[in-house]
């Protein structure tokens, strides 16, 4: 059993000092994946405080057949799904993005490359858009990723392979260069 | 030369690669495919860019509000709280799905238990019983007492006679009595044949 693991069977006993313990090691990357994806502050804290909750009511559940954040990831994404459900977040929030057109982005050296992947992201679908949070901000394996989102591996590729025609796509329509990047 | 299908394979690797999350030999073989075929560079190259993005991203996001852990511990001290308060009834739906069905299984049949017990109720004399019953060498008469007959009632008839219950009552009402002097078991089963409230009263053989 390793440190983490042990961490967990110490906070099924009740061990408060052990969640803290966790917490200080995972908040941090809980906290930003939760952020992006329902994209409000004060939703993310509420989540947070449900997350870890469950995170203590649930260790004994806890197998460890994986890293003990890609199983805070997996409970904070169910805690999140159903809230988005309740909540349309992204409804109006990208309609300064949405229309973006040729014309914005017409002098694509005028602008940082970060700038634009951000916001050709942020067109993204939160179910496309989640899947690149959890490779590219968060580091994790094609096996933590379908274990995170309950999806076959497979699943966890084509759905990669889909959200690179889209933000090619979304690219295109900013107007961006298609030499400049493919 | 690699197989469409090997190809495919790698290049769904390759944001893996650009993170550098990828173990040495498929690291390798993912070079070697990269010195030579310019459609997967140009894949990496895109992935690359997402990957710069990402970074830039990360820099910017906000960090957990200090004070979220003391409202962590407050609302699980009120959860556990709630939960003492709710220990005789449970929220059996917050169990793991097996053990909620057993315990609605038990409730459900705990109740329709009782119901029947009630119900059988209505269906019983309500007359006397006997508690901690001996073997007992005295005449014995089975009795059969009217069914609107009361306690009191019952009795004075064994005080009349020096009678007492030694069993009973059956499903069906019926009384064992036990006539202490035996000389009086005559005029004892007599006594009870005349009586008003007694339906049947026969020696038990």
């Amino acid at each position: 059993m390793n440190e983490e693991q042990e961490l967990i069977k110490r906070i099924s006993q009740g061990d408060e000092e052990a969640l803290k313990m966790v917490y200080q090691n995972t908040s941090r990357n809980v906290y930003q994946y939760i952020f992006r994806l329902c994209n409000n502050k004060e939703t993310a804290e509420d989540l947070m405080i449900e997350t870890y909750t469950q995170v203590w009511l649930s260790a004994k559940r806890f197998k460890g057949d994986s890293r003990v954040l890609t199983w805070i990831f997996g409970i904070a994404r169910n805690l999140t799904m159903n809230e988005i459900k309740k909540r349309d977040y992204w409804h109006g929030d990208l309609t300064d993005m949405e229309n973006c057109g040729p014309e914005q982005f017409g002098f694509t050296h005028e602008r940082e490359t970060e700038d634009l992947v951000n916001i050709a992201i942020r067109q993204l679908s939160v179910k496309h858009r989640e899947i690149l949070d959890l490779i590219f901000m968060h580091e994790m394996s094609y096996e933590e990723v379908a274990k995170i989102l309950n999806i076959p591996i497979n699943t966890v590729k084509t759905r990669i392979f889909y959200a690179k025609e889209k933000l090619k796509e979304i690219f295109e329509n900013m107007g961006v260069n298609k030499d400049a990047f493919f | 030369m690699l197989s469409s299908k090997k190809l495919e394979e790698i290049k769904s690797m390759l944001p893996l690669y650009s993170k550098k999350l990828l173990s040495k030999k498929d690291q390798d073989t993912i070079e070697a495919v990269l010195k030579q075929d310019q459609e997967m560079q140009k894949e990496l190259n895109f992935w690359m860019m997402i990957n710069k993005g990402y970074e830039k991203l990360k820099n910017e996001m906000p960090e957990p509000p200090k004070n979220i852990y003391s409202k962590i511990v407050a609302n699980i001290e009120n959860i556990e709280k709630e939960n003492k308060q709710k220990f005789i009834f449970p929220n059996i739906f917050k169990l793991n799905p097996k053990i909620s069905f057993a315990l609605i299984m038990a409730e459900f049949l705990l109740i329709i238990g009782f119901i029947f017990y009630i119900f059988n109720l209505k269906y019983e004399y309500r007359t006397l019983s006997v508690n901690e019953i001996k073997a007992d060498t005295s005449y014995k008469i089975n009795v059969v007492f009217k069914e609107d007959i009361r306690e009191k009632e019952i009795r004075e008839l064994l005080t009349k006679i020096n009678a007492r219950i030694i069993d009973g009552p059956s499903k069906s009402g019926l009384y064992v009595l036990g006539i202490k002097d035996e000389k009086n078991k005559d005029y004892a089963l007599d006594f009870l044949r005349k009586s008003d409230v007694v339906f049947l009263a026969e020696p038990v053989n």
